[in-house]
């Protein structure tokens, strides 16, 4: 009988001691948690894609409401959401009806590109371009799929060694940005009723080098550079769009058409935004 | 002295205790995939393993030996760990949110780490005085922290190996786990009876 | 999930006991001339057979 009641006391006392201070800390060290938190991340799509550049959906209803901005806006929640959340956080911005397209400018595919060696290591690009493995040549797609892991919608994928992208599925994160090695994407600006167009090559070497070691390589000739009215501009060999100078379709159509190696692409975008 | 650096260095490598007892598996494969929450994790496992042992100790020979209650000692072992893992999840939520969400649920499942409790109860079995069981209880969790380090750095390796896809994953972090206690093993020859 | 378990466990203290002492449930199976893989009853060969078992499970899977 002694050893129950003194059982039931020492344990009651030890069990009595630690709860006083759980409670006392959990007044002192608690964590205060605003609901609207919770309220704006139940609005945003979950995808943890980083586009708007904070560490995840929840990092970016916290910073928007603490700061009172929405930066760059949540990219795959589209206009809708944006709009929503401006609403919901009396913050005071707006909502702009332009779409980032992605391109890869490197554009060739297996028969295209010309391989004279084979490599045994680690197969990943970032791995492969330290010893700028692959492809003889050394500013192509390395097309071991980096950027196709780090896709968190799966809008990347290798058909014939080229780079395809869906754009439907696209959502313009940009993790694939910064992943690729050799820096081979970018993100573009697209304005309706304009397809988008690009220049599917990165390689800074002179014409004669060039078709060496691929058939579709930009070869700095600059025809598409004395097209009337043209946004296109040479440097370094390389022939670039400056997006900011496109008014009218005719000038990247007639370029297109008179790309010597075909090295100019258009793509059509889709889900601008209404 | 002599015997509290004996039972620091047996400790960490002797005895290990994830891979001699192989107690606390359960963080030692959930939370070794990077470096920094497996430092984070190891550092929350020393500071509960080192206040388990002592207060385990206190209460052990100042309560439950003097008034014959030693039959209680399982329940009031677990209750103190509890406490412990209760006040460093507030603590760690309260100063550091990144660690907080790093660790995630693996957290409060160093309640239920078998290693912990395991410390407290070798320390009763070895009859160790309180110097040697807060000694024990941290070279206990330098011990762990050690282990989750090292397994932390070749999992973060392997990502970039070239595995079969059957390997992948779990598989290929059981069998690395594996070869590390063989490893470990050759350390028994340090100390000579 | 308790039955999985138990057949999980059962797998593998089969296998570490048939390669590790040439006995299954006690009955001796393996000749007395065979030299033990010691390596098997060691808590270090348990974790490396399990993830060989894990291997196989994902061959089965993916087929």
């Amino acid at each position: 009988m002694n050893d129950i009641v003194i059982s039931i006391l020492s344990l009651g006392l030890i069990g009595l001691g630690f709860s006083l201070l759980l409670a006392f800390l959990n007044k002192k060290l608690r964590v205060k948690e605003d609901p609207l938190i919770e309220k704006t991340l139940n609005l945003l799509p979950g995808l943890n894609c980083g586009a708007c550049g904070s560490s995840g959906c929840r990092a970016f209803a916290e910073n928007i409401i603490k700061h009172k901005k929405i930066f760059n806006g949540c990219l795959p929640g589209g206009k809708e959401l944006n709009e929503t959340l401006i609403k919901l956080l009396g913050i005071d911005a707006k909502v702009s009806d332009h779409k980032l397209v992605l391109v890869c400018h490197c554009g060739a595919d297996k028969q295209q590109k010309k391989k004279s060696h084979s490599y045994q290591g680690p197969k990943n690009c970032v791995a492969a371009d330290i010893i700028s493995a692959g492809y003889d040549c050394i500013y192509s797609c390395l097309g071991f799929g980096d950027c196709i892991e780090v896709c968190p919608t799966a809008a990347l994928s290798l058909k014939d060694e080229k780079i395809h992208i869906d754009q439907e599925k696209c959502i313009s994160c940009g993790r694939c940005v910064k992943k690729c090695p050799r820096r081979l994407f970018e993100l573009t600006p697209a304005r309706e009723p304009m397809d988008s167009f690009f220049v599917a090559c990165n390689s800074k070497e002179k014409g004669k080098n060039v078709t060496a070691v691929c058939k579709r390589g930009c070869i700095g000739c600059g025809i598409c550079t004395r097209v009337d009215n043209s946004p296109f501009y040479l440097k370094n060999n390389l022939a670039y769009l400056d997006y900011s100078r496109i008014e009218q379709l005719k000038p990247l159509e007639e370029a297109k058409s008179k790309c010597p190696t075909k090295c100019i692409d258009r793509i059509v975008p889709i889900t601008i935004y209404v | 002295m002599k015997n509290l650096f004996l039972i620091f260095i047996s400790t960490i490598l002797i005895n290990n205790f994830v891979l001699t007892y192989f107690l606390g598996i359960c963080p030692f494969l959930g939370v070794s995939g990077r470096i920094e929450s497996a430092f984070g994790m190891g550092m929350a496992v020393t500071f509960v393993m080192t206040l388990a042992t002592s207060i385990s100790w206190l209460i052990y020979h100042n309560i439950l030996t003097a008034f014959n209650l030693i039959f209680l000692e399982y329940v009031v072992f677990i209750l103190v760990i509890a406490s412990l893992v209760q006040i460093v999840e507030m603590f760690i939520r309260k100063f550091s949110p990144a660690l907080y969400q790093a660790l995630g649920l693996y957290l409060p499942l160093i309640t239920t780490n078998c290693a912990i409790l395991g410390a407290a109860l070798f320390m009763v079995a070895k009859n160790y005085g309180f110097a040697e069981a807060v000694t024990f209880g941290f070279s206990g969790g330098l011990g762990f922290s050690l282990v989750l380090l090292i397994m932390a750095g070749i999992r973060q390796e392997l990502n970039y190996a070239d595995i079969p896809q059957v390997f992948k994953g779990a598989s290929i972090t059981l069998i690395t786990a594996g070869l590390l206690s063989l490893i470990f093993m050759g350390f028994s020859g340090l100390i000579s009876a | 999930m308790g039955l999985g378990f138990s057949w999980g466990l059962f797998l593998l203290g089969s296998i570490r006991e048939f390669l590790g002492a040439g006995t299954i449930l006690g009955m001796q199976l393996l000749p007395t001339e065979y030299n033990p893989l010691v390596i098997m009853i060691l808590p270090a060969g348990a974790f490396i057979v399990l993830g060989f078992l894990v291997a196989t499970m994902n061959k089965v899977e993916k087929g």
